[in-house]
């Protein structure tokens, strides 16, 4: 599954922080394409991947929180 | 981004909200919804948010908390930024070195001279204690005795009439079977 943040909201600093501490639930790989942060997401271990990754994205602006 | 549907799709001009407005109302909604917020890909002056109740949630009234919250935001983002200089001058006025470093001389000055004042006080009050306390040590003599206390109890009170010989008390003793006479009577004898 992949999603994408874009630049002008999203700091790379929160998703690369974000990655970190959903690191033990799949496999994250963080892409920069210029205009947007693309992360794609596999071997998700939690049974309803869509929700994962919902989680993960409310994570993601939790984290821009401090930034 | 693209998010399942159930949920609320609006658009917000950045014009009138920017970025970190709409963000600090999505952090708002993060308890209650899954949040996504992303430019529109057709026209970059408009950022779109997409918000999905979580289980148990509703979307009654979603929207309308959301734009609130958003307008919110955004009015304080404004009010942050146009009073930013004026908090900034306010800052250096209150925290400018040079200003500190002289109030705290001063403060300095009036410290030292307040606690001249009172040392000098002190002493004073010091020395007439210690005259008052001479003064007092030396209307007595210590052979006085005001308060008798040098005087022996039999003096004060006689002799009590119950006293009795310490053979006699071990002999009442004995008698109770408290303790053994031979040896008791050792004791008394040496």
């Amino acid at each position: 599954m992949k999603v994408d943040f874009d630049k002008r909201i999203y700091k790379l600093s929160a998703v690369k922080e974000a990655v970190k501490d959903y690191g033990g639930f799949a496999d994250f790989t963080i892409s920069d394409t210029g205009r947007k942060i693309d992360v794609s997401v596999e071997n998700i271990d939690y049974s309803d991947h869509e929700n994962f990754i919902d989680e993960f994205c409310n994570y993601v602006i939790y984290k821009m929180g401090g930034k | 981004m693209k998010n399942g549907g159930n949920g609320v799709e609006m658009h917000f001009s950045t014009k009138l909200f920017p970025a970190e407005a709409i963000l600090g109302a999505c952090h708002k909604f993060l308890a209650k919804c899954y949040v996504r917020v992303d430019y529109d890909e057709s026209d970059a002056r408009k950022i779109i948010v997409q918000l999905k109740p979580k289980d148990g949630e509703t979307i009654d009234n979603l929207e309308s908390e959301f734009r609130d919250e958003a307008l919110d935001y955004s009015v304080k983002l404004k009010i942050l930024k146009g009073t930013s200089r004026v908090r900034d001058q306010i800052f250096h006025i209150v925290f400018n070195p040079e200003r500190i470093s002289l109030a705290s001389d001063n403060l300095q000055t009036e410290l030292d001279t307040e606690s001249r004042a009172e040392v000098f006080k002190l002493n004073d009050k010091m020395e007439k204690l210690l005259a008052d306390i001479e003064e007092e040590e030396e209307s007595f003599d210590y052979e006085d005795d005001p308060l008798g206390i040098a005087t022996p109890w039999e003096e004060k009170y006689g002799q009590p009439d119950n006293i009795l010989d310490p053979r006699q008390q071990i002999e009442d003793q004995a008698k109770k079977g408290l303790v053994i006479p031979t040896l008791n009577g050792e004791v008394v004898e040496s």
